[in-house]
């Protein structure tokens, strides 16, 4: 009975079709033929690239390790070890090893747990075998290549003369321009009287940082002392800006006055970045918490009121236009383009009375007189609606214009509040996810056990919500970072710029390439330390644990 | 065993609520007395959740009076602390506080709204956790306990800022059948220990057994209140009997 039931269910003899010849091309003649092709290409280009890095010339040593073209034993040994053929057939053989390390584990049944990485992750099949030497044959050239370049080919000579003369046979880089340069690029012009003061601001950084990575520690003996660290570190933010500035009007001595416009390199670079993390956080975390805020509306009247008085207030003081005013309005089409529009004393106070109180009936019917959340969403969206470099632009050349000639605001604060304004509107829509995912039943717990609002915000809500969104906060503190390069478009001498002005040095033309690896270089160790910073908070914190 | 009940605690005269257009509440009328036990009944959507949220302001009533513990229920926002203060919740979801320890969760509310001291609000706590029979889960986090262990922590959270009246909406609703008798358990003990108890549930052996009262809800008004007796073995209302047959049929 079983058997002929299997028979008639089984699907080879129930859906027999005279000739699947598509199903047959797809599955047999192009599987295999594709499979094939595939592993043609890959055996080939392994072949030629084996090939190639087999021929590949000998690097080139600098003049230190082989002085008039005489080379020295150390030389000799980076020759032997970096020669084509050498670490071709190292490499080949590795290859050769681990793939019978593997056949073997696999025969015996037994595989340990570094066999069973090197079967899951490197020989993952015949194909997978094939990809793992290519790619490692690529990796071992590419470092071989950066190293030829950046070490054993390289001049780090800082004199400029003696690099001159060995210019022509230094076959990698020339790195005295970095070394040469190492002041500017960590401080600017800031000058070499004051520099001790750059130290000390570090000093009291690291000092702080070290510290705290050992208080936030689990378990650490130093739990209790975590709120004086708070403190401190937010005295520390006045007291190593009054170090890096000086005394303000003071010109001698010690603490005399370095101009901002001194700042630079490095130093400035971070300045900015810090300052703008710090001061913009608290700003977006209040524009999050603003936009989302659902303060019962002002009354119309009590808008309509405010208005009144605003304008009488307004007039009163000098507002009122007394005389009949002209305006060129813009018109396309026109030639010239601009159309004379003269409005008369009434006309004109009619159009202010109009504006106010408009804009005011718009806010009061339309968003139920909740200025706080219309101000937060109407300044989020304007400035996530312009790039950061608008921004800047705007606090650099437009500013001015709309103040007083007498007063002139430093070039740097102005570049910093352009930076934290536009970076606390990125911020708070981050808090803002981070406070949509918080359960509708936590404020209600909160609620009914008697909280305040503001309690169950501070000691509820912001703990759960920020801890939620700290993966984005860090990217956009790191992405903050990487944009304070922007700031030398509007004539500020951060890391980048120095890097240009430095290249344009006479001693070291033509000396880009060391230049840019070594801030590419800087950047990236920072933006590195950030993001391991907050893999550390996040475990600390234990983000996902429950 | 007749029970003594004291003075009146919750006052309610004809509180209306709506939810847009909606009307939800109804002129609702009762009054609750100290020690009572009260069981809300009633088909789903009748507004039983909607009521004993408004008695702690989780949700605004638009007309009427309601009154507990003396003080009224207004704008006024004094007065709403003072009235949580008294009346502690528990919720159908437990409503833990995830980044808290158990003990953290219990200790917050009486260190921050009733200013007590670390060590006092600790001792307290752990009293209210023995009381629910889990003292050892103190240290550990919400997300490590099970459905009831968490509704338990719930309750002592309540109970540790030491309120007059307790509300339940559907304590053991999420939760499995073995874990619901742990819950109704401490609930009946609470109930043994003279707190005034509201209490949404479709336990009906806690209603018999446990309550002084039933309050039968049916499109957001009271149809019905009486004795457990009386309710459950001759309602007076069509649509009390209604609500009983389906109920009893299942
Ligand atoms: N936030 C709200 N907005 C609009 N309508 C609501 C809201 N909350 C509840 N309602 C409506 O009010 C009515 C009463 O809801 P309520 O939650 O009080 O019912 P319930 O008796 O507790 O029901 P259940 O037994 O299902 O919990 C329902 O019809 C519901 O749809
Ligand atoms: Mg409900």
């Amino acid at each position: 009975m079983t058997t002929i039931t299997q028979i008639k269910n089984d699907p080879a003899l129930d859906d027999w079709q005279p000739l699947d010849i598509g199903g047959w091309l797809r599955r047999d003649v192009f599987g295999t033929v594709w499979h094939i092709l595939f592993a043609i290409i890959l055996v080939g280009t392994n072949l030629l690239v084996i090939q190639a890095t087999f021929n590949a010339a000998p690097v080139e040593l600098s003049f230190t390790l082989a002085p008039n073209g005489n080379i020295g034993t150390v030389g000799n040994i980076i020759l032997a070890l970096t020669n084509g053929a050498f670490l071709t057939s190292l490499v080949l053989l590795l290859w050769i090893v681990g793939a019978g390390v593997v056949i073997w584990g696999v025969v015996r049944h037994k595989l340990s747990g570094p066999i069973q990485w090197l079967k899951d992750s490197m020989y993952t099949g015949f194909f997978g075998a094939l990809t793992t030497l290519f790619l490692l044959i690529l990796i071992v050239f590419a470092t071989r290549g950066l190293l030829a370049w950046g070490l054993f080919g390289a001049n780090f000579s800082t004199n400029p003369d003696a690099v001159a003369i060995l210019r022509d046979v230094t076959p990698g880089a020339v790195w005295g321009i970095v070394g040469a340069n190492m002041k500017l690029f960590a401080v600017g012009r800031y000058p070499y009287d004051a520099v001790w003061r750059v130290w000390v601001s570090l000093a009291i950084v690291i000092v702080l940082s070290t510290l705290s990575l050992f208080a936030w520690s689990l378990g650490s003996p130093l739990k209790k002392y975590r709120p004086w660290l708070v403190y401190a570190w937010l005295a520390s933010m006045p007291i190593t800006l009054l170090l890096l500035y000086g005394i303000p009007g003071t010109d001698t001595g010690i603490m005399m006055t370095v101009r901002t416009n001194l700042w630079g390199g490095f130093l400035l670079t971070v300045v900015i970045a810090v300052l703008g993390i710090v001061l913009s956080f608290p700003i977006g975390l209040s524009l999050a918490l603003g936009r989302r805020s659902e303060a019962k509306g002002v009354p119309m009247l009590w808008l309509m009121g405010g208005g009144i008085v605003f304008l009488l207030l307004y007039w009163m003081t000098g507002g009122y236009p007394t005389e009949s005013a002209t305006f060129n309005l813009p018109i396309i089409f026109r030639d010239p383009p601009l159309y004379p529009v003269t409005l008369t004393v009434w006309q004109n106070t009619t159009l202010q009375a109009f504006a106010v109180l408009g804009v005011l009936w718009l806010v009061g019917y339309y968003l139920n007189g909740n200025l706080i959340k219309t101000f937060c969403i109407g300044y989020i969206e304007l400035i996530r609606g312009v790039p950061l470099i608008t921004v800047l632009f705007m606090a650099n050349v437009m500013l001015p214009i709309f103040l007083p000639k007498e007063i002139e605001i430093d070039n740097l604060f102005r570049v910093v509040v352009g930076v934290i304004l536009f970076s606390a509107a990125y911020l708070a829509e981050n808090v803002r996810g981070g406070l949509q995912s918080i359960p509708k039943g936590q404020y209600e717990a909160a609620m009914a056990v008697g909280l305040s609002t503001s309690q169950s915000m501070r000691l509820i809500i912001l703990p759960q919500a920020l801890r939620a969104v700290i993966p984005a906060l860090v990217g956009e503190f790191i992405g903050l970072f990487k944009d304070t390069s922007l700031v030398s478009i509007v004539g500020l001498f951060d890391l980048l710029k120095i890097a240009q002005t430095v290249i344009a040095q006479p001693d070291w033309l033509g000396l880009q390439r060391e230049t840019y690896v070594f801030i590419a270089f800087i950047y990236w160790i920072f933006c590195f330390a950030m993001a391991a910073v907050s893999i550390r908070i996040e475990k600390n914190l234990g983000v996902g644990q429950y | 065993m007749v029970k003594e009940l004291g003075a009146p605690v919750i006052v309610c005269e004809d509180v209306h609520k709506w939810y847009g257009d909606f009307h939800a509440l109804r002129g609702v009328n009762t009054t609750v007395r100290e020690g009572e036990v009260v069981v809300i009944l009633g088909p789903s959507g009748s507004g039983k959740s909607t009521w004993i949220r408004t008695l702690n302001r989780l949700e605004e009533h638009q007309r009427g009076r309601i009154i507990v513990h003396g003080t009224e229920l207004n704008n006024d926002v004094r007065n709403i602390q003072e009235i949580r203060r008294e009346v502690g919740m528990v919720f159908q979801q437990f409503n833990l506080f995830p980044h808290l320890t158990v003990l953290e969760n219990i200790t917050l509310a009486p260190i921050q709204v009733r200013k007590w001291s670390r060590d006092r609000a600790e001792e307290e706590g752990m009293k209210q956790l023995t009381r629910v029979k889990i003292p050892e889960q103190a240290s550990k986090y919400p997300g490590q306990l099970s459905g009831g262990q968490q509704q338990r922590v719930a309750i002592a959270r309540a109970l540790a800022m030491q309120p007059k009246i307790m509300l339940f909406d559907e304590p053991t609703s999420a939760l499995d059948p073995e874990m619901i008798k742990e819950v109704l358990d401490v609930m009946q003990d609470l109930a043994n220990d003279g707190m005034t108890i509201l209490a949404v549930t479709h336990e009906m052996g806690f209603a018999r057994n446990v309550a002084d009262r039933v309050i039968f809800f049916d499109e957001g008004n009271i149809v019905e209140e009486n004795k457990p007796n009386t309710f459950f073995s001759n309602p007076r209302e069509e649509r009390s009997k209604l609500f009983l047959q389906q109920i009893l049929h299942h």
